[in-house]
């Protein structure tokens, strides 16, 4: 059995707060079986209820996701669980689409108004895999000397406040998915609010340094509360914000050992 | 920054990942294991403070050592308070403390040298260059802790060269268990007096020499004038 220390946070930005707009960024996770589900979602600032949008679409990915880990066994070919995941993912997306499309209906809103970027990350089998439309990234690491890897990048555009949304009609031209082999044994998710310290710009790799740093504070980390907090102190902090005004998301998880008091046994 | 935020002892601080993007410079790390026993109450934590403040404006003056030199405070009154995780000169604000309770030294000494090794660790995975770091001990008593332990952690990080430890005893100070402590090179000093200014003065002027030091040349220290009875070599 796999057990995995989670921590996630979502906090309102200076301009939010400026602007009287509420977080717009949503985030959460679960574990099944040997499943880890890790979503978060960035609500459009232009969007007139993208908080709305944020929320339903992270609980529509991990319900989804939930539904269809709970009794998946491994196919036989490797490979088949590979597309299996890949697949699942997708409708995932989609689920949490039609989702929010059933809402600007029964709410008498556009689409557009719900407009949200949504990530989705799932570890599974001996695979790790992730699904992104927008901006933010996933990154991961799978232990051993392979570092710190992008497994999703932020959405570029030719201009950098062009975004792409999942409400967009043709959200699957920008659907990025990735699997890779292997277990991750440290995951993180972030919104764009977050990206100026995670990714360096000139390359668009992740900061190493940065994320060593946080993988090894959660694996360091036993209490739930004081991982929170910290991660808390992070997005509020002065660094961050002399960067960016927007909401930040980070989620983090990191596989127990034995080494890990926290982990539920 | 707020001084009432006396928890990183709890709450880790995660920002420290992000600093060294902002300012890549080489390091010169520095802790101040100050004894704030009930002892210290009165003129000498007033002094103390004052030589805090002497500290930080001398620092502030060499464009460099504001940048270089990372200032960590560590108190041990009673319990041991980190008062002040690692942060560069122009980010230190001195804080104003308080005399009360025991002296658990031989724990504030293990304390320092856990920071400073995860503080090299951290350098490490930054690729940023650091000088040796050092940990400058003041006190006015004798631990009321287990000492022995720490002390001989000093005297094997001193060998490798893990970090240098000062000691400076002032009035009252049990010199000879301070002797015992401190590695056998660098024999512990007595403070004239309550020269608390004199002393940080001179310590800035030390790391501000230290801070600009360059591959393969190493400073000398200049030597303490006015606020040591008999300075040994440093």
């Amino acid at each position: 059995m796999m057990n995995w220390l989670c921590t996630g946070v979502s906090v309102q930005g200076h301009g939010h707060v400026r602007q009287g707009m509420p977080c717009q960024d949503a985030q959460g996770w679960a574990q099944v079986n040997d499943t880890l589900i890790l979503a978060c979602a960035d609500g459009a600032g232009s969007a007139a209820h993208a908080e709305w949008g944020s929320t339903l679409a992270v609980d529509k990915v991990v319900a989804h996701m939930i539904s269809h880990a709970v009794g998946w066994r491994m196919a036989k070919d490797p490979e088949d669980h590979q597309a299996y995941l890949l697949g699942t993912l997708k409708g995932a997306f989609q689920s949490a689409r039609d989702a929010l499309t059933t809402l600007a209906a029964r709410e008498q809103v556009a689409l557009r108004d719900l407009a949200t970027t949504l990530l989705l990350a799932v570890v599974s089998d001996g695979y790790t895999a992730a699904a992104q439309v927008g901006d933010g990234a996933i990154v991961c690491s799978v232990g051993g000397h392979e570092g710190i890897k992008a497994l999703t990048t932020p959405f570029q555009g030719q201009y950098i406040n062009e975004a792409v949304f999942i409400t967009q009609e043709n959200y699957t031209d920008y659907l990025q998915l990735q699997a890779i082999e292997g277990s991750a044994r440290h995951l993180a998710l972030f919104s764009d609010g977050f990206e100026p310290v995670a990714i360096k710009y000139a390359t668009g790799e992740p900061n190493p340094v940065l994320f060593e740093g946080l993988f090894q504070f959660m694996n360091d980390t036993s209490s739930q509360e004081v991982r929170t907090e910290a991660v808390t102190r992070l997005l509020t902090g002065k660094r961050i914000a002399e960067r960016s005004d927007d909401d930040k998301t980070l989620v983090l998880a990191t596989r127990c050992n034995e080494f890990n008091e926290g982990c539920p046994s | 920054m707020d001084y009432n935020q006396t928890d990183y002892n709890v709450i880790p601080n995660l920002e420290d990942t992000l600093e060294f993007e902002d300012n890549p410079d080489q390091r010169t790390p520095c802790v101040l294991l100050l004894d704030t026993s009930y002892s210290m109450a009165g003129e000498p934590i007033l002094e103390l403070n004052q030589g805090l403040k002497i500290f930080k404006q001398t620092l502030m003056e060499d464009s460099l050592a504001r940048r270089r030199v990372e200032v960590s405070v560590l108190t041990f009154g009673g319990q041991v308070d980190l008062v002040q995780d690692f942060v560069t000169a122009d980010q230190f604000n001195p804080p104003t403390l308080h005399a009360s309770g025991g002296t658990p030294m031989g724990e504030a000494i293990d304390r320092a040298l856990d920071r400073v090794a995860m503080r090299k660790t951290l350098y490490a995975q930054a690729g940023i260059p650091k000088t040796l770091p050092w940990v400058f001990l003041i006190t006015d008593g004798a631990p009321t802790d287990d000492w022995q332990r720490a002390a001989e952690r000093v005297h094997r990080n001193s060998e490798a060269r893990e970090m240098a430890l000062f000691a400076v005893g002032v009035q009252g100070a049990d010199m000879h268990t301070l002797g015992q402590i401190a590695a056998p090179n660098r024999p512990p000093v007595k403070l004239a007096g309550l020269q608390f200014r004199e002393l940080f003065a001179w310590l800035s002027q030390s790391l501000r020499q230290v801070s600009r030091s360059t591959a393969g040349v190493q400073v000398a220290l200049p030597p303490p004038k006015d606020w040591a009875e008999g300075w040994g070599q440093v």
